[in-house]
């Protein structure tokens, strides 16, 4: 899973990672066996990324700085296999209309409203900021972990009170040769239906840097869904929550509209 | 004193034990005396500048920047690339670091053919090995202005990593761990150290290196000193230990109250050591001279005590009122230094008249020879009674000196330069000043100049201003590379659009503000909600002249040019008259832009400002003209391009209609500039209704687009007409300069800008009336903060602890003085020994430039406490001889062959000790020890010459009544005085063994 994404990729990859999972599979999981190899648990986890055959989303994004000040936009994202989508912004009013276009082969394009432009971005930043967020491109390409990471299973610890019943919890190390930024992630992984609902992210020197939480999960027609997303960033003190506003599945979105043309239609 | 000496023998035994038991506790929480360099912990908390840097600092990641530079012969390598990638990482690990920037971690965004790049500028998980890639980077990264010279030195030799400090981190424990990371990656690159930060850390060793070597030294010179002065091994030890114990007592207070040592306070050992065994030595010697007359060890120790007792403890307050003066000062450095200072000669006083006495007690008498009669002796006298002669034979000749000294003085004084950077601590060859030297030739310096700004910074004329702003810093001397958020947007815009400017309107810059939100390096320019910022300059001097000159002119630029009130509207809207006016105002803006840009280059040829402004009005208000063909066809060919894209927002199928759109617009051109609703009708003509009834908008959109290119195109040519007739009345250096025709592109850029702003007061004037929406309000307020400004503040603080402390010092001498003499005169009189010795060594400061700065601002009070000293000893002398003797002359060689060889000795050997200090490796206190030894040795001299001539001349009666002298001595004195020195020879000889080492 080597893709550079950017701009537009990135959310919609992250969502369907973080908000979905197809229940089907997830409930059938929870029937098995429970001893499964963290590996097997990972990947069960990854192929809640498996998603639906297109969708329609509109997500707000709070940007919350360490005074605990908010900053909230509104886009819109539209997504066809897992190679295509559309993320328009929809607020705040100065940036209304900017839109990413996302195609295969790592081509993307920008809409700049008040220029009245088209420009292709190229670009090879994995680990900076998406739009202000506290998810990094390359936080948010990496959909299937097993690729690029070595799970194990994290012994409990004693002081701990939280039900190992109802989470699996992995130790993710990067595979030899995969450069990251993290020395190593922990993984909480709900057991009934194996969705990921944290992420801890640990530096270099393995300290805590940073946290991915899940919540309000449910399930949404066939698909698990999580309403609300929130990545906090321990050295900068900030923190990113996006937060489902609507969600639509299979509506049966037309290739045409993931072209240059629609990108500049409101 | 009778009861006092009488305690001391009672108990001495306590006060023996006493002593050294406090001095093994304090000497014991000595130890862990620590070493605070940070200049701005000096500084009062509660002053506004101080909070202003303070509260900036703690907005923007941090005010201290620690800087590596890797020098090579070519930095552009795969083994120097990666040392910078390793230290930058390994710095970016480190918890108080809170941001790095360095070549192998910038974001970098670059305009591509139908596009941008983004990315980084290197990547670090690739850094090429390829010769051919390497050179590419090179030629790219030495193409753009924001790295050059800046990043990396424009030979492509250094390269820099900068680290920004978090405001709580300890600065010289974390630039130590630093320096170790570095030294710990392989390379082969020379490596520099700078910024405060690691200065700190330097300072701190010479701090520790210069305790180690002074120390030991000037302990050793006290050793000789007083091994040639009492021939006895207990004249060495008992007067060397008073100091030692005080010394050790200051250091182990200062400890336990965790009052570190600072730059200043560094001399307070070697400053005791010097100073403090003269109460020693003054006990020691008056009770060999009991012991000679035959008196038994107890009652000798006894009256001494109290005959010394007196002199001693005045000689200690005035020493102490010198220090203590150091109390008015704002500087907590400059009154820890005093306050510590004080309570040493204190201690050494104390201990001089208690544990001293009390140890004699115990030690065996032993057969004392007084030091008198040997050649050296006879000597000194005899060079005293020829200075005696001179002296009265010369005494208008030296009070006519002494109005010439306070004469150029006071004249000298308002020239004396100051230096208050910490650079300027460091010794000309040391490895901070070639640094820091390095940095400013190659690398723009390392000091940033800081202002604070607050308003709404996605304001484009709030932006606008910053920009016009940092052209304005720009242009001043030793200014470089101003930065800011509104740089940023030009940059964006300048990738997205081709030009470096600031859009006109709020969404065109909130459009560009998109791509760099979240960006590691806002933080350092702007806080989250993107109301408060700051506009960043390196200065390439760390002179404090220079500096002073730069923020004043920055504060005079905020005061009186900064527009702080501006009020938007749009000229489209004004009606024509009036259009006009505004035009003129706009035309007035781009010409003052110009113009710093013009000063920032230092073009010395005269600008044609008049021509220049006409032809930018004629440009503005210049009607809507046709297009060439060339520009035509252009047009034509980007339209037809769009129609056949994947953007175009109809899809036509068919050459024809396309060709005919094209064909229509273009015939359009030649004419005018369509306007969107031409352009639809134009559409409508040509495109058959069945393409769009489905979607009528298309049309809309179509047109839009189409409208946006012509605009486009239509903007361009304008500028690069404006251009065309710009350029030719420029000075050629100008007119070739690629930089200053990229800046003057940007600044006519604005001819095609419907938005404008003027100042609110303009605003008024112009459309008489304030009647507009409160939206279209613009405000900034700008601050000026960073070390330069925190720099003038020392420095100004500095120059008042100078003035109020010598004041304080010299009108508390002034009284005690006073007092003691019970004359008015008599006190003005004893005060200007000193008062000379201070003018005269801020004259020598003048002559010689050397600094007021935060070690020699303590020379003045330093100079009185200790200087008066001499001028006390020569007086008391000077007016017991008075009484006794039958005439002046008599009266002042006895005391010059007395008490005036006495107070040379003395203050001979106080200057070697200061000398010690030349031997350090802190400028400022080499500084301060020639400039003390040098008043020392002055005030001893004025002690013994212009005092006693101003006496003469005035023959104030403090002394004693003239009167009684001049009757018997009245005719012809003059014309005799040879011979009555002669005649007085032989009774100075016998005054001479009576009184012999009253003071030595």
């Amino acid at each position: 899973m080597k893709k550079k994404n950017l701009w537009g990729v990135i959310p919609v990859g992250l969502l369907m990672f973080m908000l979905m999972a197809p229940a089907a599979q997830a409930e059938e999981s929870a029937a098995q066996a429970p001893k499964l190899s963290a590996l097997e648990i990972l990947k069960k986890a990854d192929s809640v990324a498996n998603a639906p055959k297109d969708q329609e989303i509109t997500l707000e994004m709070v940007l919350i700085d360490k005074n605990g000040k908010e900053k909230k936009r509104e886009a819109k994202m539209w997504q066809k296999g897992s190679d295509k989508r559309m993320i328009k912004f929809l607020s705040p009013a100065d940036v209304k209309g900017l839109a990413f276009l996302d195609l295969p082969d790592d081509i993307m394009y920008l809409y700049l409203p008040a220029f009245k432009k088209i420009r292709r971005i190229a670009s090879h930043v994995k680990n900076t900021s998406f739009a202000g967020t506290d998810f990094t491109y390359d936080d948010m390409a990496a959909i299937n972990f097993a690729d690029e990471y070595d799970p194990g299973f994290v012994e409990k610890r004693q002081d701990e009170e939280e039900d190992s019943s109802e989470y699996y919890r992995l130790e993710l190390k990067p595979k030899k040769g995969i450069e990251k930024d993290y020395s190593r992630l922990i993984v909480r992984i709900r057991k009934d239906n194996f969705y990921p609902v944290e992420i801890q992210y640990y530096s270099k020197k393995g300290k805590l840097w940073k946290a991915m939480e899940r919540r309000g999960i449910k399930k949404n027609g066939e698909y698990w869904e999580a309403k609300e997303a929130e990545m906090r960033d321990l050295k900068k003190e900030h923190s990113t929550k996006m937060i489902v506003k609507e969600s639509k599945f299979d509506l049966g979105l037309k290739d045409e509209l993931f072209t240059r043309r629609y990108l500049k239609r409101r | 004193m009778q009861k006092f000496s009488d305690f001391v023998l009672k108990f001495r035994v306590a006060i023996i034990l006493g002593t050294i038991l406090i001095t093994l506790g304090l000497g014991y929480s000595a130890k862990d005396l620590r070493i605070n360099s940070d200049i701005l912990s000096y500084l009062p908390q509660d002053d506004p500048l101080v909070m202003l840097f303070n509260e900036v600092g703690d907005k923007f990641g941090g005010n201290s920047l620690a800087m590596i530079a890797l020098e090579n012969e070519d930095i552009f390598n795969y083994e120097t690339l990666t040392r910078v990638n390793r230290i930058t990482r390994k710095f970016q690990e480190l918890d108080e670091v809170s941001q790095v920037m360095s070549l192998t971690d910038i974001m970098d965004i670059k305009k591509i053919a139908d596009g941008l790049e983004v990315g980084r500028l290197i990547d670090k998980e690739d850094i090429p090995h390829d010769p051919e890639k390497l050179k590419n980077i090179k030629t790219y990264t030495l193409s753009r202005d924001m790295y050059r010279g800046s990043l990396v030195s424009a030979d492509g030799k250094i390269t820099l990593i900068i680290a920004r400090l978090k405001q709580e981190a300890d600065k010289v424990a974390l630039a130590h761990q630093m320096k170790k990371i570095v030294q710990n990656t392989p390379g082969r690159e020379k490596i520099y150290y700078a910024g405060i930060p690691f200065q700190m850390t330097f300072l701190d060793k010479i701090i520790k290196a210069d305790l180690g070597k002074l120390v030991p030294l000037v302990i050793l010179l006290i050793i000789l000193t007083l091994y040639f002065s009492f021939k006895s091994l207990r004249g060495v030890f008992l007067p060397l230990i008073t100091v030692l114990i005080s010394t050790v007592w200051t250091l182990g207070l200062m400890s336990l109250m965790k009052i570190p040592l600072s730059i200043a306070s560094n001399a307070i050992p070697v400053l005791l050591i010097a100073i403090g065994s003269a109460y020693g030595i003054h006990m020691l010697s008056k009770y060999n001279e009991e012991i000679h007359r035959g008196e038994d060890k107890i009652q000798g120790i006894k009256d001494a005590l109290s005959e010394v007792g007196v002199p001693i403890f005045l000689a200690g307050i005035t020493t102490l009122i010198g220090f203590l003066a150091f109390l008015s000062s704002s500087l907590s450095l400059i009154r820890e230094f005093g306050v510590f200072t004080a309570l040493g000669v204190m201690f050494a006083m104390i201990i001089a008249v208690t544990f001293l006495p009390a140890v004699l007690s115990f030690l065996k008498v032993r057969e004392v020879k007084l030091n008198h009669g040997g050649t050296e002796d006879n000597w000194a006298t005899k060079s005293m009674e020829k200075l005696g002669k001179f002296v009265l034979r010369r005494e208008k000749l030296f009070v006519g000196i002494c109005i010439g000294i306070v004469v150029i003085g006071l004249f000298a004084i308002p020239h004396l330069n100051r230096e208050v950077n910490m650079v300027d601590y460091f010794q000309k060859d040391s490895e901070v000043r070639q640094a820091e030297e390095m940095m400013e030739s190659k690398l723009g310096g390392s000091i940033p100049m800081q202002i604070f700004v607050k308003g709404d910074l996605k304001d484009p004329f709030v932006l606008k201003e910053i920009i016009k702003f940092e052209k304005y810093l720009d242009a001043q001397p030793h200014v470089n590379d101003p930065q800011s958020i509104a740089d940023l947007i030009c940059e964006m815009n300048r990738v997205m659009n081709g030009h470096a400017t600031i859009p006109d309107t709020r969404e065109g810059v909130a459009n560009l503000w998109f791509f760099i939100e979240g960006q590691d390096i806002l933080n350092q320019l702007i806080n989250s909600e993107a109301t408060e910022g700051l506009v960043q300059a390196k200065l390439g001097t760390v002179n404090t002249k220079k500096l002073n000159v730069l923020v004043k002119a920055v504060d005079q630029y905020i005061q009186e040019e900064l527009n702080t009130d501006m009020v938007k509207f749009r000229i489209s809207l004004a009606p024509g008259k009036l259009a006009n006016e505004l035009k003129k105002e706009k035309a007035e803006g781009i010409l003052s832009r110009l113009k710093q840009d013009i000063a920032k280059r230092g073009s010395k040829s005269t600008i044609p400002d008049k021509e220049l402004k006409t032809v930018i009005i004629a440009s503005l208000t210049a009607g809507q003209e046709g297009f060439n063909p060339d520009s035509v066809k252009i047009i034509a060919a980007k339209i037809n391009n769009y129609l056949h894209s994947e953007e175009a927002d109809i899809q036509i199928s068919s050459e024809k209609i396309m060709t005919g759109i094209v064909r229509d617009i273009g015939e359009k051109l030649q004419k005018t500039t369509p306007d969107e609703r031409d352009i639809i009708n134009l559409l409508r003509k040509n495109i058959p209704e069945r393409l769009y009834a489905e979607d009528p908008e298309v049309l809309e959109y179509t047109a839009a687009s189409l409208a946006a290119i012509i605009n486009e195109e239509n903007s361009w040519r304008k500028v690069n007409q404006l251009i065309g007739k710009l350029r030719p009345l420029f000075p050629q250096e100008l007119a070739d300069n690629k930089g200053f025709m990229k800046d003057l592109r940007d600044d006519v850029w604005e001819i095609n800008e419907d938005w404008a702003a003027l100042t609110s007061f303009r605003y008024t004037e112009i459309f008489k009336n304030n009647d507009y929406p409160d939206e279209n309000k613009s405000s900034l307020i700008a601050q000026q903060t960073g070390m330069p400004i925190i720099y003038m503040d020392i420095d100004k603080k500095i120059i008042k602890s100078q003035a109020l402390s010598l004041s304080i010092a010299i009108l508390l001498v002034f009284i005690l003085l006073t007092f003691r003499l019970k004359s008015l005169v008599g006190g003005l009189i004893s005060l200007s020994p000193i008062v000379l010795t201070i003018l005269t060594a801020f004259t020598i400061m003048v002559v010689f430039n050397i600094p007021l700065d935060i070690v020699t601002v303590l020379i003045g009070s330093v100079a009185v406490g200790i200087g008066i000293d001499y001028t006390i000893h020569f007086l008391t002398r000077f007016k017991e001889e008075f009484s006794r003797c039958n005439s002046e002359i008599e009266a002042l060689n006895t005391t010059l062959a007395t008490t005036g060889k006495a107070i040379v000795i003395n203050a001979v050997s106080v200057m070697l000790g200061f000398l010690v200090l030349v031997l350090g490796n802190i400028v400022p206190m080499q500084r301060f020890g020639y400039l003390i030894a040098l008043t020392m040795l002055l005030s001893a001299l004025a002690s013994i010459t212009v005092l006693p001539a101003l006496i003469l001349v005035t023959r104030a009666g403090f002394i004693g009544n003239f009167d009684r002298l001049s009757r018997k001595i009245a005719s012809g004195l003059k014309a005799k005085v040879g011979q009555k020195i002669a005649e007085q020879k032989e009774k100075l000889g016998k005054i001479r063994i009576k009184k012999g080492g009253n003071l030595r």
